[in-house]
């Protein structure tokens, strides 16, 4: 099940097995390394931990690079939870005119009912959404998911 | 006390999920290569259209009105109606899925405020557009 549009490949989660992965709980430090761990090794499952609202998650995969500046690439995979509310700042999967699209949103200080839809990228235009435009959010981005070996 | 879940055009409103622009646009979803029409929006049934005719008999209609035509897609039905039905299940006990758009819900054994919980739970839920809405009875 998935839809393919220009900014986005949509998906649903396929969630039938579990998959609980050894997890270091005192995390990671991206710093001078820590002692061995002592006896905190626990397991992960990463769709439960990515996945809060499963019968509101979707997973998308991104196409372009309008979102390049804030660490979003071609070929990441996002996780959409439609249940959150979306608040000024969010990462938003949102259908505007016609066609999905991946942007910041930030409402408009001064005019109200303005809505900015801002790429993380200076080659793309800001997009000012009005009650005039079709519009709507279909999705908050809750997590990116990034290949590091990917280049 | 019982309560049904019936969702509205349950296929019709599975295809908008990705197709936003059809929201207020008259869609029908046709049966197994493309016969008949089997879930239709609120503007296709103004503009008469019946559950079950044939697509040859309103081909006309169709085209002048430029309604949106699907063949059905089980698998995306299937994928939504879980959801759904997880939302329910997850919060009600003693719930029976009757069909993919369906479900009966026994309230007996709730107590009046937690009753008035559940069903702000599910408003909640359902107001956020966690799935798409419903309507309950």
């Amino acid at each position: 099940m998935g839809v393919k549009t220009t900014d986005l490949e949509i998906f649903s989660p396929s969630s039938e097995e579990n998959l609980q992965l050894t997890f270091v709980e005192e995390g990671v430090q991206a710093g001078f390394p820590s002692p061995a761990p002592e006896n905190t090794i626990l397991t992960l499952d990463l769709n439960k931990e990515l996945i809060q609202h499963p019968a509101a998650t979707f997973y998308a995969r991104v196409v372009g690079n309008s979102m390049i500046d804030a660490g979003v690439n071609e070929g990441d995979i996002l996780i959409i939870d439609r249940s959150i509310e979306p608040q000024n700042g969010h990462m938003v999967v949102c259908f505007v005119d016609g066609e999905f699209t991946l942007k910041f949103i930030r409402l408009d200080e001064k005019e109200k009912g303005i809505i900015w839809l801002i790429p993380a990228n200076p080659d793309f235009p800001k997009i000012k959404v009005t009650p005039e435009n079709e519009f709507m959010i279909w999705g908050v981005v809750s997590y990116t998911i990034k290949n590091r070996l990917k280049k | 006390m019982y309560a049904l879940v019936d969702c509205n055009h349950f296929f019709v409103s599975c295809e908008r999920l990705f197709r936003p622009d059809l929201r207020n646009h008259p869609v029908c979803v046709l049966s197994n290569n493309d016969g008949c029409v089997v879930s239709l929006s609120h503007e296709a049934k103004i503009l008469g259209i019946k559950r079950g005719v044939p697509l040859f008999q309103i081909a006309d209609i169709v085209k002048k009105n430029n309604i949106a035509i699907f063949s059905s897609n089980y698998l995306l039905y299937s994928g939504i109606s879980e959801r759904v039905m997880k939302i329910i299940t997850d919060t009600a006990k003693n719930v029976d899925v009757y069909s993919i758009d369906e479900a009966f819900i026994d309230l007996r054994n709730y107590e009046k405020r937690s009753l008035c919980h559940l069903c702000d739970c599910w408003l909640r839920k359902l107001k956020n557009g966690w799935v798409f809405p419903l309507v309950s009875e």
